[in-house]
């Protein structure tokens, strides 16, 4: 009687361990595919925006030739921004924040690089410049639009790694750490406008 | 773009090719781009939609909130596209699918916005800017629209069946269809009564055409804003 007891609650403990181990099998390496698949897509367009950079600047030179501050400002945000590369195997709280810190120089540099061009109406007016202006815009909102993926998937990631009963098959199988969020970007330099000199 | 303070604008369910919430067009101006639109897949699956406001939402956040509710284009080509204009704010967005980018670039997508959108609405012709801004759009796409080919799949010279006539036939054949459900139902005795011709939904009586809904794209954010 003892042992058939016995028997009974190990086989029942086996069980749901079994049951329990089963959930998040399947899900979380496929969560972190897709973390993977959204970090690669927000690599993708920052790297778009940089690309951009070059022309930019040389179109600006050709009507702001005095504004080599700003001009330079932005030709060594851009060096530095692409040499910050983060694969996603060392993605972590610390590399991301360099990441976001490296290319938060650029957004900066380019908003007054932006600003200092509306002093010269014939730039404006110039088609490449325009186009250049169009790209770059349509840059940003997709690099938003990117950030935003990978902060849902990051999300749902961490959920799994971190929530019962998935945390458990976690902490046994996979030993995965919750991957980085994206913060928001050096608050103190966001609430500071940015400078005109006239 | 964090935590915003006010509640969003709840994305509409996907029912027809033009949605006009601002009643900027009138019903005839509204029923022709539908009928129009409705060609356009599988080049293009353009959605026009007009808002009176955007109640303080950036445009490209709506847009990119209402493509990925929509999900217009199908799963593989994601080629579609989301025309908003809020009147209020006199601001445009054209919202380019994942499979669309490379034939309506953003550079593409600025230029139809200010040279075709923009002087149209300014002369206050809502209807044209909406007709040629899609027009574009779809020409870009590879596709060649009505005006300037009205029977895009026949290549005999004759001439275009007019609007009016077409639109007959397609009622006549609902009600033919109508008819034979009937039939169908009578006669049949396993089937419910009624089963059959009256409970078509979303087919034939609705005016010009079937259903209409995303297939699964997704957009990356591409496309160009503008004001007029």
């Amino acid at each position: 009687m003892k042992t058939w007891s016995l028997r009974l609650t190990s086989s029942f403990l086996l069980g749901s361990a079994l049951f329990l181990g089963a959930c998040g099998v399947q899900s979380i390496p496929t969560q972190l595919n897709e973390v993977e698949a959204s970090w690669a897509e927000v690599l993708n367009q920052y790297q778009r925006r940089a690309d951009l950079v070059p022309n930019l600047v040389e179109v600006v030179k050709g009507y702001a030739k005095h504004e080599q501050e700003t001009l330079e400002a932005v030709v060594s945000a851009r060096a530095s921004a692409t040499q910050v590369k983060v694969d996603v195997k060392d993605l972590n709280e610390e590399s991301l924040k360099r990441f976001q810190a490296a290319q938060g120089q650029l957004t900066g540099s380019l908003s007054r690089l932006m600003v200092v061009a509306e002093k010269y109406p014939d730039l404006k007016a110039n088609e490449n410049f325009r186009d250049l202006q169009t790209q770059l815009e349509g840059t940003e909102n997709r690099i938003t639009v990117a950030r935003n993926r990978y902060i849902e998937q990051v999300k749902t990631f961490n959920n799994l790694v971190t929530v019962f009963p998935t945390s458990v098959t976690n902490s046994v199988f996979f030993h995965h750490a919750k991957k980085p969020q994206f913060t928001v970007e050096n608050e103190a330099a966001v609430s500071k406008p940015p400078e005109v000199k006239f | 773009m964090a935590g915003a303070a006010r509640a969003e604008r709840a994305i509409p369910a996907l029912t027809r090719p033009v949605m006009d919430e601002a009643g900027l067009l009138d019903a005839g101006a509204l029923a022709t781009l539908e009928s129009e639109l409705r060609t356009y897949p599988p080049l293009a699956q353009i959605q026009v939609w007009i808002i009176p406001s955007l109640d303080g939402e950036p445009i490209e956040n709506l847009t990119i909130r209402a493509y990925d509710e929509w999900k217009l284009g199908n799963a593989k080509d994601s080629r579609g596209a989301i025309l908003l204009l809020a009147v209020n704010e006199r601001a445009v967005r054209i919202e380019v699918g994942r499979g669309l980018e490379g034939d309506v670039p953003d550079i593409l997508a600025a230029r139809i916005i200010r040279q075709t959108f923009v002087p149209w609405m300014k002369a206050n012709r809502p209807a044209t800017a909406l007709q040629a801004t899609m027009r574009e759009i779809y020409r870009a796409a590879g596709g060649t629209p009505l005006a300037s080919d009205p029977a895009p799949r026949r290549r005999s010279k004759r001439e275009p069946l007019p609007m009016a006539l077409l639109v007959v036939l397609f009622l006549g054949v609902s009600l033919l269809r109508l008819v034979f459900g009937i039939g169908r139902s009578r006669s049949s005795h396993y089937g419910l009564p009624g089963f059959g011709g009256w409970n078509r939904s979303g087919g034939g009586w609705s005016s010009g055409g079937g259903s209409w809904g995303g297939g699964g794209g997704s957009s990356a954010g591409g496309g160009a804003s503008g004001n007029w």
